[in-house]
Protein backbone atom coordinates (compact mmCIF):
# COMPACT_ATOMS: atom_id res chain seq x y z
CA UNK A 1 0.00 0.00 0.00
CA UNK A 2 1.44 3.37 -0.77
CA UNK A 3 4.99 1.67 -1.78
CA UNK A 4 4.77 -0.04 1.82
CA UNK A 5 4.06 -3.45 2.67
CA UNK A 6 1.14 -3.53 5.12
CA UNK A 7 -0.87 -6.25 7.04
CA UNK A 8 -4.67 -6.51 6.56
CA UNK A 9 -6.21 -7.98 8.88
CA UNK A 10 -9.65 -9.61 7.86
CA UNK A 11 -12.07 -12.02 9.20
CA UNK A 12 -13.76 -15.05 7.13
CA UNK A 13 -16.87 -13.77 6.61
CA UNK A 14 -18.14 -13.91 3.39
CA UNK A 15 -21.33 -12.62 1.25
CA UNK A 16 -23.26 -15.82 0.35
CA UNK A 17 -25.77 -16.19 -2.08
CA UNK A 18 -26.93 -19.60 -3.14
CA UNK A 19 -25.77 -21.60 -0.16
CA UNK A 20 -21.99 -20.53 -2.31
CA UNK A 21 -19.84 -17.34 -1.45
CA UNK A 22 -21.26 -14.61 -3.76
CA UNK A 23 -17.60 -13.50 -5.58
CA UNK A 24 -14.67 -15.74 -5.53
CA UNK A 25 -15.24 -19.83 -4.67
CA UNK A 26 -13.20 -21.48 -2.70
CA UNK A 27 -10.95 -24.51 -4.62
CA UNK A 28 -11.72 -27.25 -5.79
CA UNK A 29 -10.06 -29.08 -2.80
CA UNK A 30 -11.64 -26.51 0.07
CA UNK A 31 -8.92 -24.22 0.54
CA UNK A 32 -9.47 -20.47 0.73
CA UNK A 33 -6.77 -18.45 0.25
CA UNK A 34 -7.98 -16.94 -2.93
CA UNK A 35 -11.11 -15.92 -1.34
CA UNK A 36 -9.70 -13.89 1.78
CA UNK A 37 -7.05 -12.35 -0.39
CA UNK A 38 -10.32 -10.81 -2.57
CA UNK A 39 -11.18 -10.07 0.38
CA UNK A 40 -8.40 -8.08 1.88
CA UNK A 41 -7.58 -6.26 -1.54
CA UNK A 42 -11.48 -5.45 -1.50
CA UNK A 43 -11.01 -3.86 2.24
CA UNK A 44 -8.35 -1.73 1.33
CA UNK A 45 -10.20 -0.55 -1.74
CA UNK A 46 -13.03 0.09 0.37
CA UNK A 47 -15.24 -2.42 -0.62
CA UNK A 48 -15.96 -5.20 -3.39
CA UNK A 49 -17.63 -2.90 -5.82
CA UNK A 50 -14.22 -0.70 -6.27
CA UNK A 51 -12.01 -3.40 -6.93
CA UNK A 52 -14.16 -4.52 -10.03
CA UNK A 53 -12.38 -4.09 -13.41
CA UNK A 54 -8.37 -3.11 -12.88
CA UNK A 55 -5.03 -3.78 -14.43
CA UNK A 56 -3.39 -6.83 -14.05
CA UNK A 57 0.01 -4.38 -13.32
CA UNK A 58 -1.59 -3.14 -10.21
CA UNK A 59 -2.93 -5.99 -8.91
CA UNK A 60 0.86 -7.65 -8.95
CA UNK A 61 1.70 -4.43 -7.04
CA UNK A 62 0.03 -4.83 -4.73
CA UNK A 63 0.22 -8.55 -4.28
CA UNK A 64 4.06 -8.36 -4.12
CA UNK A 65 5.47 -4.78 -3.65
CA UNK A 66 7.71 -5.48 -6.85
CA UNK A 67 7.63 -3.57 -10.00
CA UNK A 68 5.03 -4.77 -12.46
CA UNK A 69 4.77 -3.21 -16.10
CA UNK A 70 1.50 -3.50 -18.57
CA UNK A 71 1.98 -3.98 -22.37
CA UNK A 72 -0.02 -3.53 -24.92
CA UNK A 73 0.72 -6.22 -27.42
CA UNK A 74 -1.41 -5.18 -30.13
CA UNK A 75 1.09 -2.35 -30.68
CA UNK A 76 3.71 -4.24 -31.32
CA UNK A 77 5.00 -6.21 -34.10
CA UNK A 78 4.80 -10.16 -33.80
CA UNK A 79 9.09 -9.84 -34.01
CA UNK A 80 9.36 -7.54 -30.94
CA UNK A 81 6.60 -8.96 -28.83
CA UNK A 82 8.36 -11.91 -29.25
CA UNK A 83 11.34 -10.75 -28.07
CA UNK A 84 10.01 -9.04 -25.26
CA UNK A 85 8.27 -12.22 -24.26
CA UNK A 86 11.34 -14.70 -24.27
CA UNK A 87 13.46 -12.39 -22.93
CA UNK A 88 10.56 -11.80 -20.22
CA UNK A 89 10.10 -15.48 -19.57
CA UNK A 90 14.07 -16.44 -19.36
CA UNK A 91 14.27 -13.66 -17.08
CA UNK A 92 11.78 -15.63 -14.59
CA UNK A 93 9.34 -13.23 -14.94
CA UNK A 94 5.46 -13.91 -13.88
CA UNK A 95 3.77 -13.03 -17.18
CA UNK A 96 -0.16 -13.01 -17.54
CA UNK A 97 -2.29 -11.83 -20.15
CA UNK A 98 -5.68 -11.18 -21.22
CA UNK A 99 -7.83 -9.91 -24.58
CA UNK A 100 -10.88 -7.59 -25.25
CA UNK A 101 -12.85 -9.56 -27.62
CA UNK A 102 -12.78 -13.73 -28.08
CA UNK A 103 -10.21 -15.47 -29.63
CA UNK A 104 -10.24 -19.10 -30.44
CA UNK A 105 -12.44 -19.76 -27.28
CA UNK A 106 -10.12 -17.68 -25.18
CA UNK A 107 -12.57 -15.06 -23.51
CA UNK A 108 -12.51 -11.79 -22.77
CA UNK A 109 -12.75 -10.45 -19.21
CA UNK A 110 -10.36 -13.53 -18.12
CA UNK A 111 -6.56 -14.10 -17.53
CA UNK A 112 -4.33 -16.36 -18.63
CA UNK A 113 -0.77 -17.20 -17.16
CA UNK A 114 1.88 -17.42 -19.52
CA UNK A 115 4.53 -20.24 -19.21
CA UNK A 116 6.50 -20.91 -21.87
CA UNK A 117 7.85 -20.49 -25.21
CA UNK A 118 9.24 -22.41 -27.86
CA UNK A 119 10.24 -21.72 -31.88
CA UNK A 120 9.61 -24.48 -34.35
CA UNK A 121 11.61 -24.13 -37.85
CA UNK A 122 9.66 -26.12 -40.14
CA UNK A 123 10.66 -28.00 -42.69
CA UNK A 124 9.76 -26.21 -45.61
CA UNK A 125 11.42 -23.19 -43.80
CA UNK A 126 8.69 -21.35 -42.22
CA UNK A 127 8.56 -20.50 -38.65
CA UNK A 128 6.27 -21.23 -35.78
CA UNK A 129 5.79 -19.77 -32.78
CA UNK A 130 4.30 -21.41 -29.84
CA UNK A 131 3.25 -19.85 -26.29
CA UNK A 132 2.21 -22.10 -23.68
CA UNK A 133 -0.37 -20.81 -21.48
CA UNK A 134 -2.48 -22.01 -18.56
CA UNK A 135 -6.17 -20.97 -18.40
CA UNK A 136 -6.88 -21.81 -14.80
CA UNK A 137 -10.52 -20.92 -14.90
CA UNK A 138 -13.25 -23.26 -14.48
CA UNK A 139 -14.96 -24.26 -17.93
CA UNK A 140 -18.68 -23.49 -18.44
CA UNK A 141 -21.01 -21.04 -19.62
CA UNK A 142 -18.28 -18.19 -19.42
CA UNK A 143 -15.50 -20.29 -20.25
CA UNK A 144 -14.60 -22.31 -23.04
CA UNK A 145 -10.84 -22.65 -22.85
CA UNK A 146 -9.02 -22.58 -26.04
CA UNK A 147 -10.77 -23.83 -29.16
CA UNK A 148 -8.02 -23.10 -32.20
CA UNK A 149 -6.33 -25.76 -33.89
CA UNK A 150 -3.63 -26.25 -31.70
CA UNK A 151 -5.92 -27.08 -28.85
CA UNK B 1 -10.32 6.04 4.97
CA UNK B 2 -10.94 6.34 8.72
CA UNK B 3 -11.10 2.37 8.83
CA UNK B 4 -7.55 1.81 7.85
CA UNK B 5 -6.27 4.82 10.14
CA UNK B 6 -8.00 2.99 12.76
CA UNK B 7 -7.40 -0.28 12.03
CA UNK B 8 -9.34 -3.97 13.02
CA UNK B 9 -10.18 -4.31 16.46
CA UNK B 10 -7.83 -6.41 17.93
CA UNK B 11 -7.43 -9.47 17.16
CA UNK B 12 -4.61 -10.69 19.92
CA UNK B 13 -7.31 -10.13 22.54
CA UNK B 14 -9.41 -12.54 21.76
CA UNK B 15 -6.23 -15.28 20.72
CA UNK B 16 -6.32 -18.32 22.30
CA UNK B 17 -9.69 -17.70 24.02
CA UNK B 18 -11.64 -19.58 21.40
CA UNK B 19 -13.55 -16.98 20.18
CA UNK B 20 -13.99 -16.08 17.11
CA UNK B 21 -12.97 -13.02 15.76
CA UNK B 22 -15.21 -10.21 14.02
CA UNK B 23 -13.70 -7.53 12.21
CA UNK B 24 -15.74 -4.59 12.84
CA UNK B 25 -13.79 -2.32 10.80
CA UNK B 26 -15.04 -3.99 7.89
CA UNK B 27 -18.52 -4.75 8.52
CA UNK B 28 -19.95 -8.02 7.03
CA UNK B 29 -23.38 -5.91 5.77
CA UNK B 30 -24.26 -3.50 2.49
CA UNK B 31 -20.86 -1.26 3.10
CA UNK B 32 -18.83 -4.32 2.30
CA UNK B 33 -19.95 -4.51 -0.78
CA UNK B 34 -20.42 -1.23 -1.85
CA UNK B 35 -20.33 2.78 -1.52
CA UNK B 36 -24.41 3.93 -1.37
CA UNK B 37 -23.59 7.39 -2.25
CA UNK B 38 -21.73 6.67 -5.17
CA UNK B 39 -22.58 3.88 -6.88
CA UNK B 40 -20.29 2.67 -9.88
CA UNK B 41 -22.49 2.32 -13.12
CA UNK B 42 -19.73 0.00 -14.79
CA UNK B 43 -19.25 -3.24 -13.18
CA UNK B 44 -21.18 -1.92 -10.29
CA UNK B 45 -22.96 -4.35 -7.42
CA UNK B 46 -26.38 -2.39 -7.38
CA UNK B 47 -28.62 -4.89 -9.09
CA UNK B 48 -27.01 -7.41 -7.33
CA UNK B 49 -27.57 -6.02 -3.44
CA UNK B 50 -30.72 -7.80 -2.95
CA UNK B 51 -29.35 -11.11 -3.76
CA UNK B 52 -26.20 -10.48 -1.14
CA UNK B 53 -27.86 -10.22 2.00
CA UNK B 54 -26.64 -13.15 3.68
CA UNK B 55 -22.63 -13.09 5.36
CA UNK B 56 -21.39 -16.72 6.18
CA UNK B 57 -18.20 -18.20 7.57
CA UNK B 58 -16.86 -21.18 5.39
CA UNK B 59 -17.20 -23.69 8.12
CA UNK B 60 -20.78 -22.43 8.86
CA UNK B 61 -20.79 -22.88 4.39
CA UNK B 62 -19.59 -26.58 5.47
CA UNK B 63 -22.10 -27.36 7.93
CA UNK B 64 -25.14 -25.92 5.98
CA UNK B 65 -24.74 -27.66 2.66
CA UNK B 66 -23.17 -30.97 4.00
CA UNK B 67 -26.17 -32.54 3.49
CA UNK B 68 -27.29 -31.73 0.20
CA UNK B 69 -23.97 -32.00 -1.60
CA UNK B 70 -20.43 -33.21 -1.60
CA UNK B 71 -18.33 -30.49 -0.06
CA UNK B 72 -14.44 -30.76 0.66
CA UNK B 73 -12.78 -29.99 3.78
CA UNK B 74 -12.11 -25.86 5.09
CA UNK B 75 -8.88 -24.66 4.88
CA UNK B 76 -6.44 -22.09 3.70
CA UNK B 77 -4.19 -23.38 0.78
CA UNK B 78 -5.92 -27.18 0.65
CA UNK B 79 -4.25 -30.30 1.16
CA UNK B 80 -0.77 -30.81 1.94
CA UNK B 81 -0.78 -27.24 1.32
CA UNK B 82 -0.16 -27.20 -2.20
CA UNK B 83 -2.35 -24.22 -3.90
CA UNK B 84 -4.38 -25.68 -6.45
CA UNK B 85 -4.63 -23.23 -9.93
CA UNK B 86 -6.86 -24.97 -11.66
CA UNK B 87 -10.90 -25.04 -12.29
CA UNK B 88 -11.26 -21.44 -10.63
CA UNK B 89 -14.86 -20.01 -10.53
CA UNK B 90 -14.98 -16.26 -10.28
CA UNK B 91 -18.29 -15.16 -8.96
CA UNK B 92 -20.19 -12.30 -9.99
CA UNK B 93 -17.20 -9.64 -9.44
CA UNK B 94 -15.09 -8.25 -12.60
CA UNK B 95 -11.96 -8.82 -10.62
CA UNK B 96 -10.40 -11.03 -12.75
CA UNK B 97 -7.45 -9.50 -13.23
CA UNK B 98 -6.52 -9.19 -9.72
CA UNK B 99 -7.36 -13.39 -9.87
CA UNK B 100 -5.25 -14.18 -12.60
CA UNK B 101 -2.33 -12.47 -11.10
CA UNK B 102 -2.62 -14.39 -7.64
CA UNK B 103 -3.23 -17.53 -9.48
CA UNK B 104 0.27 -16.69 -11.44
CA UNK B 105 2.03 -16.37 -8.90
CA UNK B 106 0.52 -18.99 -6.70
CA UNK B 107 1.81 -20.98 -10.23
CA UNK B 108 5.01 -19.89 -10.28
CA UNK B 109 5.94 -19.73 -6.73
CA UNK B 110 3.38 -20.94 -4.33
CA UNK B 111 5.72 -19.54 -1.49
CA UNK B 112 5.61 -16.24 -2.33
CA UNK B 113 1.15 -16.73 -1.40
CA UNK B 114 2.05 -18.72 1.95
CA UNK B 115 4.21 -15.69 3.05
CA UNK B 116 1.25 -13.45 2.67
CA UNK B 117 -0.42 -14.96 5.37
CA UNK B 118 0.90 -14.46 8.65
CA UNK B 119 -0.67 -17.13 11.54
Amino acid sequence: MKGRPEDVTVDDLFPIYKNKPAFTKPTSDGAWWLPLLEKAYAKVNINYEMISSGSQAEAAKFLTGAPAKQMATNLQTIDELWDSLSQNLRTGFILTTACFVEYQGLQPGQGYIVKDFVKVHNSDGTILRMIKMKNPWKKGDNSKGYTGKYS
Amino acid sequence: MDRLKKGPVDWTKIEGTGKIFTDHSFPADQTMLSWKEYPRSIGGLAKYLSWFKDFRRPKDLLNMSAKTQEHPEVSLFGKNNTLVTSDIEQGTLGDNYFLTVALAIAEHNPDIIRNVFSQ
